[in-house]
């Protein structure tokens, strides 16, 4: 079980680091695209605990 | 323990996937139409806040509008060309209309005002006979005429007829009008932009025009020239700039009898020094910006029964009178008011370098004023007073909010208006087009009556443009 919470916050991470750079990415060409719907700082914040989990 | 892996990895990015696509749709909108809603008082994204701060108060999820105008922006995720505003509101100002508008030239400040409340016509409309075409109602005292179409042709005497957001002023012949065969000047200098009636018949029109560019060590700035009939532009020119001191010409013949609006549209660094026309009428339409000549007690006449001056110099304070009644300009920056008491009065001003703004014409000879002689619906205006029989308006009278949990009196109104031409900020080449909005009610000024105000809920506003399929349809068709 520890294992697989291990890998499941992996993924996350990888997931929510590729969310970000491609939110970012997509803010730059058209602002306000995900901005209008979405916290970018939130998104940041739970890829910051998600990182700060797998590291402990 | 891979078969696992592998399996959240797919749900994660393809959630991802999902939720990117999303966002993208609705940047794209491809079926050519979002809509947008938001609670007046909270403020979101693509419909702002409320402003400015002096005339507008938030209470929770509503706002109160204390003064006129209040301006919001709308950002809109793509190109559209109609935007359909509804505004849930509670009029408690105690004046009889509200509008809505959209800002169409920044540098001219020029705004398409479109009715969302007039609450004479909407009481009228309870007691006279109301004929309903297309958007377009008639109401009548005592039902005489069977259809709009028939009004129309045969108008009765103008006196009895008031109109609102509507031109009678196409079907304007003026019975003794003669022209002349004589050069007039008006040399008052103007700033910046301004509309003016004029009449022709059986002659050119011919006005030039002599103005300097104040901005020309900073960027020349544009002028747009335009002449209208029956609300269609049968003329217009544009000028990049204009020399340091030019000169525009503007001679059209053959045209039919009858009412013509001139517009010249400029910001405020041009100036137009002079103007040495032909026709005998020349009435500035609702308002006159006179630049600063070192001229002094300038006359004016206006039909305009409430009127606001104000000026930005401090060298011009003065005091203005207008028949019979006086205020006295003290401070730079404010708007005065003044009620001048009858139709076709003479107002005097001691200096110029001053903003004149009213509800009807002005005009600087009492023979150059035209009296269309068909009153406004509009705060002003007694009705039976006046002795008038129909009233004719391109309007449609606000909904009763009855939806729970919406407590009673509120209404909702609805303003259509054209995108395509108006003024609008984006932020890069895929960012959000920002267009600016306002509300307003003629009359409502900020500290100067007692709990006057009106209340919005919410803001409503339908997009709509053409589809993906009709743009990829028209690349494709012209490659």
């Amino acid at each position: 079980m520890k294992i697989f919470l291990n890998l499941l916050f992996h993924e996350l991470f990888y997931a929510l680091t590729g969310a970000i750079l491609l939110f970012a990415g997509l803010e730059f060409l058209a602002p306000g695209i995900i901005s209008a719907y979405l916290n970018l700082n939130y998104l940041l914040l739970i890829w910051l605990i998600d990182g700060i989990i797998i590291a402990w | 323990m891979n078969k696992k892996i592998l399996t959240i990895r797919i749900i994660l990015w393809l959630l991802l996937a999902v939720i990117t696509g999303w966002f993208i749709y609705l940047k794209i909108a491809p079926s050519g139409r979002i809509s947008y809603r938001s609670e007046a008082g909270r403020p979101g994204y693509f419909i702002g806040k409320l402003a400015p701060a002096e005339r507008v108060e938030t209470n929770g999820g509503q706002a109160i509008i204390k003064g006129d105008p209040a301006y919001f922006y709308l950002r809109a995720p793509r190109r559209f060309n109609q935007a359909k505003l509804t505004v849930t509101y509670k009029n408690l100002s105690g004046l009889p209309v509200v509008d809505a508008g959209l800002l169409i030239d920044k540098a001219a400040w020029r705004i398409d005002l479109r009715p969302l409340e007039n609450k004479t016509i909407d009481q009228l409309a309870l007691v006279w006979d109301m004929i309903n075409d297309s958007g377009t109602i008639l109401l009548q005292r005592q039902k005489k005429y069977g259809s709009l179409k028939e009004f129309i042709n045969n108008l009765p005497e103008r006196g009895q007829i008031a109109v609102y957001n509507y031109n009678l002023n196409s079907k304007y012949l003026l019975p003794n009008y003669q022209k002349q065969d004589r050069e007039n000047f008006l040399n008052y200098p103007l700033r910046g932009e301004y509309q003016f009636y004029t009449y022709v018949k059986a002659e050119p029109l011919d006005y030039k025009f002599s103005l300097t560019d104040l901005s020309s060590n900073s960027g020349a700035k544009p002028l747009d020239l335009s002449v209208w009939r029956d609300d269609q532009a049968i003329y217009r020119r544009h000028f990049d700039k204009i020399e340091q001191r030019g000169e525009i010409n503007l001679s059209l013949a053959d045209l039919p009898e009858g009412v013509y609006k001139i517009s010249v549209a400029a910001a405020d660094d041009i100036v137009t020094d002079k103007i040495v026309y032909r026709q005998s009428k020349m009435s500035f339409i609702n308002k006159i910006r006179l630049a600063d000549g070192n001229n002094s007690n300038l006359r004016l006449w206006s039909d305009s029964s409430d009127l606001n001056v104000q000026t930005v110099n401090p060298a011009k304070l003065q005091t203005v009178s207008a028949g019979g009644n006086q205020v006295k300009i003290a401070k730079t920056y404010y708007q005065y008011n003044l009620k001048p008491g009858g139709k076709g009065q003479l107002i005097t001003l001691e200096k110029d370098d001053l903003l004149l703004s009213g509800n009807g014409v002005f005009s600087f000879s009492q023979d150059g004023l035209i009296d269309f002689a068909v009153k406004k619906v509009d705060a002003n205006l007694d009705i039976n007073q006046a002795g008038i029989n129909y009233v004719i308006a391109n309007y449609s009278i606000p909904q009763e909010e009855n939806s729970p949990p919406a407590p009673a009196g509120w209404k909702a109104a609805q303003a259509e208006f054209n995108l395509a031409g108006a003024y609008s900020e984006q932020t890069g080449i895929f960012g959000a087009k920002k267009y600016v909005f306002l509300i307003s009610i003629p009359g409502l000024r900020a500290g100067e009556q007692a709990n006057g105000r009106l209340e919005l809920k919410e803001i409503k506003v339908d997009l709509a443009g053409a589809s993906l399929w009709e743009k990829l349809r028209k690349f494709f068709s012209g490659l």
